[in-house]
Formats: structure tokens, sequence, C-alpha cells
């Protein structure tokens, strides 16, 4: 162990050492998370059936309010619910994992007042956990799509693709909310408020060719839009709109880049600060 | 050879007046707005240097707010320093609050691991000390059960004794035996002294001088953010107790203006007066005085004044009350007060003791103010020859050591 040498220094954003670290704590990653999933599970009486009740009491609604009443068309050759339910399903990934991460070192701040490690892994088990309630749905999904008298595509071998982007955006975005939430408890509140604008502002309930040639350049703006698009396309077997999910992922890189130096400068404090 | 720690210039400087900053939004806002920034600077720790050796074990002293939780949690990487650096040539163990890691409605295998994965270690070097872990925490029998039905004894045993196993070059511990009884503390500190004494480095922070003394070879003391002393450990020790302006027998609530109490009576001053107290060691055969100064803010309740002795080790060696006195019995018209206590010498066996001074009413039982750790102060024995020891020079025994009347007759 001779060779083992750190220094602690008032300030260095990004070290080779505090990365590697990130690797030598990854079982603390899946510890974290499974001690979330555990003791979700443990106490909720009917474990599971929530993480099936929400998606689907959303199918219902959506399905009444979107379709029958304001009278939305899928862009894809499929019944509007299954539409709807795949749209709800990788939403609901994005929107957990961002509300939970956000929260996440707020929550931990016991142990992050008395104990190190690398703080990063805390919003990252929490993205893990809304992982989990997402693979649940994901199955149920994938059960309704016969049901609903559609075909396997072989496209689907591309979901993987944008349930990680989905969970990848929900990251990069609690690298800023999470951190900003330690000095600024206004998150907590804001977070659900804003969520809550985005699926409108989302191709969610109603196909993004509904909106005018001209507003369409807005969804860019939106990685999700992107990534939901691309969801669905992959789903149901429709071309797959590259040029925008790249877009969406280049965004997304560019928010977590720069959340992470975020976090990082922030890092140095949370212990003062919680 | 090369210190495992070294440590230049450390300084940690924090806000004052806003906790870190501001909390919401609005506060940030009304800060610009005001154009006004309404904070201090406050110095934890101010150019703190210093080498520690492997296999040294080092105690860190001083009162409370001398910055050595903040050293703690600088070289535990919980927070960074404002200036200087530290340079570590082993792994670090930190155990500053037992059971930080824990999770309520786990159970204690499940948290044995949580804890052990928060600290550093795998799931292979957990399960590597697994059964040692059990053995020493003694809670074999509840290891399926959620750690929320755990006794507080229960919890703390299995705490320390996921730190204690972990296998790190530098084991930082902060205070943690202040919880649990006295016969567990033993088995604690002995557990660190096997750290200490297998090569690897020891800090301990701690009140209780004597297990200070016992662990570590040599002692830093802290004042206000500085290094003031960093020697033996006996040296530093005894100018701890002798420590004219930071001296632990006495303290002046209001100058410092946090004052303990409620609405009904606050706590003042606290001090020990005797005529053979040198800094804070008195000696055995000298009577001490303990004085309470106080302040009655309503006249609805009579206040007893009351004073506990603990020694060192954490046990109470005895409570003492006004009660008798018929004036206490009804309440005093508002003002201050001074209560004393006078205790004879010849009584307490050598020793540190720490003081609890408090203000109650009987009835109904409301504690106005208890200051459990309010001063300190250690008997010893010079051993002339007119006190119990004699001049016996051994170890005895003991809480209490009166000189009791003895005779011896020949029998016929």
């Amino acid at each position: 162990m001779s060779d083992y040498e750190l220094v602690i220094k008032p300030h260095s954003l990004v070290s080779l050492r505090d990365l590697a670290d990130v690797w030598r704590y990854r079982e603390l990653l899946w510890t974290l998370a499974s001690r979330d999933i555990r003791v979700r599970y443990k106490q909720a009486l009917f474990g599971v059936l929530w993480a099936l009740a929400q998606p689907l009491a959303q199918v219902v609604i959506f399905t009444g309010v979107f379709h029958k009443m304001a009278g939305i068309q899928p862009d894809a050759p499929v019944s509007y619910p299954l539409f709807i339910f795949s749209g709800t399903v990788i939403w609901a990934l994005f929107a957990a994992a961002l509300a939970q991460a956000s929260n996440s070192l707020v929550e931990n701040a016991r142990v992050i007042s008395k104990v190190y490690f690398p703080r990063v892994l805390v919003p990252l088990a929490a993205v893990i956990v809304a992982a989990v309630d997402f693979l649940i749905a994901f199955v149920l999904l994938m059960i309704a799509v016969p049901l609903f008298g559609e075909p396997y595509h072989l496209s689907m071998l591309l979901l993987p693709i944008f349930a990680l982007g989905a969970a990848g955006a929900a990251f990069a975005v609690s690298l800023w909310t999470s951190a900003i939430n330690i000095q600024f408890r206004d998150v907590r509140y804001a977070l659900p408020f804003v969520l809550q604008l985005l699926i409108f502002l989302t191709p969610v309930f109603y196909p993004s060719t509904l909106l005018p040639e001209d507003w369409r350049f807005l969804l860019a703006l939106n990685p999700m839009a992107a990534i939901v698009d691309g969801f669905r396309a992959a789903m149901f077997g429709m071309p797959v709109p590259w040029d925008r999910v790249g877009l969406a992922l280049g965004l997304v890189t560019i928010v977590g880049a720069t959340g992470f130096l975020y976090f990082r400068r922030m890092e140095q404090t949370f212990a003062d600060r919680v | 050879m090369t210190a495992i720690i070294s440590a230049r210039g450390i300084g940690k400087t924090y806000r004052l007046g806003q906790s870190g900053g501001a909390n919401s939004l609005r506060e940030a806002l009304s800060v610009l707005l005001k154009r006004k920034s309404a904070s201090k600077d406050f110095n934890a720790l101010d150019d703190v240097s210093f080498d520690i050796q492997r296999g040294e074990a080092v105690g860190i002293i001083g009162r409370n707010g001398a910055g050595k939780s903040t050293l703690l949690k600088i070289l535990s990487r919980i927070t960074a320093p404002t200036r200087g650096e530290i340079t570590l040539r082993g792994r670090v163990a930190a155990l500053l609050e037992v059971g930080t890691g824990f999770h309520s409605e786990l159970s204690g295998r499940e948290n044995i691991f949580l804890n052990g994965a928060i600290m550093g270690m795998t799931r292979a070097e957990v399960r590597a000390s697994f059964d040692e872990i059990v053995a020493f925490s003694e809670v074999e029998k509840f290891l399926d059960t959620p750690v929320k039905r755990y006794s507080s004894g229960m919890y703390v045993r299995l705490a320390f004794a996921v730190a204690a196993y972990l296998r790190p070059e530098i084991l930082v511990v902060d205070e943690v035996l202040a919880v649990g009884d006295a016969a567990f503390q033993k088995k604690c500190l002995g557990k660190m002294q096997d750290v200490a004494t297998g090569g690897r480095t020891v800090l301990f922070v701690s009140h209780n001088m004597a297990a200070i003394t016992r662990l570590c070879s040599r002692a830093i003391l802290l004042r206000e953010g500085k290094v003031v002393a960093d020697d033996r450990v006996d040296n530093v020790v005894t100018q701890y107790l002798r420590g004219a302006d930071d001296s632990p027998i006495s303290i002046d609530y209001e100058a410092t203006g946090r004052m303990p109490g409620n609405e009904h009576a606050r706590l003042l001053a606290a001090r020990v007066v005797s005529d053979g107290l040198d800094g804070a060691m008195v000696d055995i055969r000298k009577p001490i005085t303990i004085e309470i100064d106080y302040e009655v803010l309503t006249e609805k309740l009579p206040h007893h004044p009351n004073v506990h002795f603990f020694h060192e080790d954490g046990t109470c060696v005895f409570i003492t009350n006004d009660s008798v006195d018929t004036d206490t019995r009804r309440p005093r018209p508002l003002g201050r007060y001074r209560a004393s206590v006078a205790v004879p010498g010849n009584f307490l066996a050598e020793g540190m003791y720490s003081i609890g001074v408090a203000v109650s009413t009987f009835e109904p039982v409301i504690a106005h103010f208890f200051d459990r750790g309010a001063l300190a102060f250690q008997v010893h024995d010079p051993a002339e020859g007119d006190s119990v020891r004699g001049t016996f020079a051994g170890p005895l025994p003991g809480s209490v050591r009166p000189l009791l009347p003895w005779s011896t007759v020949a029998l016929p």
C-alpha cells in the first residue's frame, strides 16, 4: 500500500483520482439502489402492482380525454391506447428518475454529512431505482402489444437505446437539479410543476406530426420529444428520426457534462450545507 | 520514513449569518436586492500543520468549537479545506457518528452490507469479516429483524462493529464512545487499541482524557482552530487541563449568548471553585465547590438546582440537589441566583470527572436546563501520605475514596 497517495486540496473540478473512486465504489451504487428498491417494496402492501397501476390509470384517463373527447389520432397505425401506453412508459421513466434523483442528495443528507463516498452515486442510484419500475411497466407493454393485435417488430431491439436515452437525460438534468436542491429547496416544489408542463410539450398524448410544420423546430429543444418519438418508432416498426435523436443525445451530453462540472464544484460544500 | 498523514497550512472558513448560503431562492433574491451581505467569516481551522507517522495513535483534544470535528471531516474527505493541503499515504476509514449509513427498515444483515459499502468495502470484503462483525456486536439472534426494532444498545454495537472490522490504514474516530454502556465502551476502546498496536494509524477525538491517555501516545491540542500543542499525550492533556483562558472548570454562557434554558429559568454560568485547583487539576484532599448561576424568569414554579458527577467511563457517580432546603419548595422571586454545593475533600477518587449542571422542578417533573458536560476536572493525589493512598503508588480502584476512621486493637 506504500504507493497509495492522496492529496486533499481546496478545489479540484476534475481529478483522475476522484473518477477512479467512482469506479472503486461501484458496488455501493448497486447497494444504494437495492436499498431503495427493497425499502419501497417491503413497505408497500401491493409492491409491484403500484408500478403497474400508474401507467394503466394514465392510459385509461388519457384515452378518454385526448382520444375520445379531443379526437387526437396517433400517427402510427396502432390503436390509441397502445400509442399512449408506449408514450407514458418511456416518459414515466424520465419523470420518475428525474424527480427521485433531484431529491436524492437531500434525502441522504445524514450520510453525506458523515461519510465520504463519490456523491454522484446518489442521483445515479435513484435513476436505477426508477429504471426498475420502468422494466415492470415495459414488460406489461410488451404483453399488451399482441393483445392489441400488433406484431413484434425487429426494430424493437433498438428500444434499449431510447430507454438509456431517457434515463441518461434524467441523470444529466439531475446533476444540476440535485446539486441546486441542496442550496435552494425550491427545486422540490418547482420540479413536479415543470414536469407537468413538460409532458404537454412532449409528444406523449399526441403525435408530433400534429404540430404545425413551423412549430416543430421547438420540439428539437426538448430532447425528450425525440426520445419519445424514437421509442415509439422502434416500437411500431416505423422509420426512426435519427437526425432528431442524434441531436437530442448530443444535447443531453452537453447538459450532462456541464452538470457534472457544476455538481463537482458544489460537491465540495454539500456536507456544509445539508 | 515519510509521514502517513502530512497536513500543511489547513484552513477552513465558514460563512456565518447564513447557514452555508441562502436556503431558498427567496432568501437569495432578498440578499441580492438589499445588496447587503449579512454574513461574517468564521475560521473553524486556521493554518493547521502536522505530520503523523505510520502506526501512531494520536488524540485530538480541545473544547467544543475548537475545530476538532472540522479537522476530522476534512481528513475523511467529507468536506474540503478552504486553504492548504493534506497528503494521505493510506486509506482512511472514518467513524464520525455511529450508524449513519443504517436504514431503519432494513434488517441487521442487510445493514451490515449497506454500511460496509458506504464505507468503501466490497461485498466480498464484508463477507470475509461478517462472522467477526456479528460476534462483536452480539446481535446474532436479530440479524433478520429490521434495525428499527433494535434497542439502542444493539444498534450502536452493530454500527461500531461494522466500522471496527474495516481494514483501513488510518482509522479516524470521533467521540463515538459517548453512546453505549460502560462495558461496551471498554470493548470499543480495546478494539481501537488492537488497531493501533497492529501497526495502523488511529486518530481519536474525545473529551474523555483517560481514554485519550490510555489509547494515544501523542496528542494535538486545538484552540480556536489553531494548533496550540503537539507533544506527548500526558504533556498535552496536562496543558489542556491547566489551560488558563480556555479551561474546562469555568463556563460563562451569558458571554457567549447561548444560555441553556426555557421560559422558566436559564443558565448563566457554572464553575468549579477550590483552593486546591491547579488549572483543572484538583488535589484529592481539598474540598471542591460547584457554583451555578441562573436566572429565574417566571414565579410559577419552584426551582431545584442539581449537579451530576460523571466518572470518565461515563458512569454517574452521584447526583446532588437542594430539595432539603425548605426555601426551594416555593417559587423564588424573579432575579438572578447563585447556587453552590460543596463536595468534601478526600471523597472523589482520582480520575477525570465531567459535571452536568441542571435546574429542575420536581412536581411536575421539568428539566429547565441540563448541560451534561458543562464542566470537567481531574482529581489527582500528590501521594504525600495523608490521603487514603498513603504513599502507595499503584492503581487503586473505586469511584469514591473517602478517608474513613479506622481503628485496630490487639485481641487478647
